[in-house]
């Protein structure tokens, strides 16, 4: 009886000797403290330059994909100034046609950005006039093209600088947005 | 000096308006916007007639605009050597212009009516 006592009064000594020394007074409470702290700092840091790093990312994709954009619809543009006064028919309708599908393939992925809306609408409009234009010269028939001296370049030779000017203002625009990109992959 | 050439150019188209008309030149039908005529009364020769549309920027109030402006273009080739000898187009001035605007529709309405002629000498006699 007389250890139970001596043991409970020692368990009693050690609890009242322990709340007058509370853990968060003792260094180890605060090292452990300050450790967590800076690995809850660190983790966030990390995750904050991951997300940094994913948008550079994107925007140096995005940066890469309208210069090469650029660069097609510039390819584009000089093929549209080489039509020859002899052009024939099924020449000038293959040329439109890669042509009208290269451009649409290309600026397919911007027709709902609004500032280049008006610029690629008149782009369309321009390769539609182009296609009726050519329309209106096809020979009828066939064996009569020649009869007619360059009746396809007469009507197309302004409908091709139509698009040529629409297409210019497109890369234009395209340009900007490079730069704009440029900037903020540079920062 | 160019508004004599303007009025020598008036003179001739008239005439091929009235020879149109009159049915003494035929042309015929080269694509949907060309016409040809050979000419094999002495010399031998080719004239085309296209009507071509240019497109022409606009600037008005709701903007910049495209349309499409008509503009006519006569040439002459001498058969024989291939050379093109009359390059002709309605954009040089007013009056040309307005002399190939009226040769063309003369043009085409002959040949609409020789192709309603036909039509009507297809069509079984009325009762």
């Amino acid at each position: 009886v007389a250890t139970d006592a001596e043991n409970l009064r020692a368990v009693v000594d050690q609890a009242i000797q322990a709340s007058q020394h509370p853990y968060w007074r003792q260094p180890e409470f605060w090292i452990a403290t300050v450790l967590t702290v800076v690995g809850v700092l660190l983790s966030a840091f990390a995750a904050y330059e991951a997300r940094e790093a994913k948008r550079a990312a994107n925007r140096a994709g995005r940066y890469v994909k309208l210069q090469s954009v650029t660069i097609e619809l510039t390819e584009v543009a000089q093929k549209l100034a080489q039509i020859e006064p002899e052009a024939l028919y099924r020449e000038v309708r293959d040329q439109l046609q890669e042509i009208t599908r290269k451009i649409r393939r290309v600026i397919a992925p911007y027709v709902q950005e609004a500032n280049l809306r008006t610029a690629i609408d008149a782009v369309y409009a321009a390769l539609d006039a182009a296609q009726e234009a050519l329309h209106a010269v096809r020979p009828s028939p066939p064996a009569k093209e020649g009869e007619v001296p360059n009746a396809v370049y007469l009507a197309m030779e302004g409908q091709f600088a139509s698009i040529n000017n629409a297409l210019a203002d497109l890369i234009g625009l395209f340009e900007m947005k490079t730069v704009d990109q440029g900037d903020a992959h540079g920062q | 000096m160019a508004s004599e050439i303007s009025e020598q150019i008036k003179k001739y188209t008239a005439r091929l308006v009235a020879d149109t008309l009159g049915g003494r030149v035929v042309w015929t039908r080269l694509n949907p916007t060309t016409f040809g005529w050979d000419s094999t009364d002495g010399t031998q020769a080719r004239v085309t007639l296209q009507e071509v549309e240019v497109p022409r920027v606009v600037v008005g109030p709701s903007g910049r605009t495209v349309r499409q402006v008509k503009r006519y273009v006569l040439q002459a080739t001498d058969l024989p050597t291939r050379q093109v000898r009359l390059d002709l187009d309605s954009r040089q001035d007013e009056i040309i212009h307005a002399s190939l605007a009226e040769l063309y529709r003369a043009v085409s309405d002959s040949i609409s009516q020789r192709g309603l002629d036909y039509l009507s000498s297809l069509l079984p006699p009325e009762n």
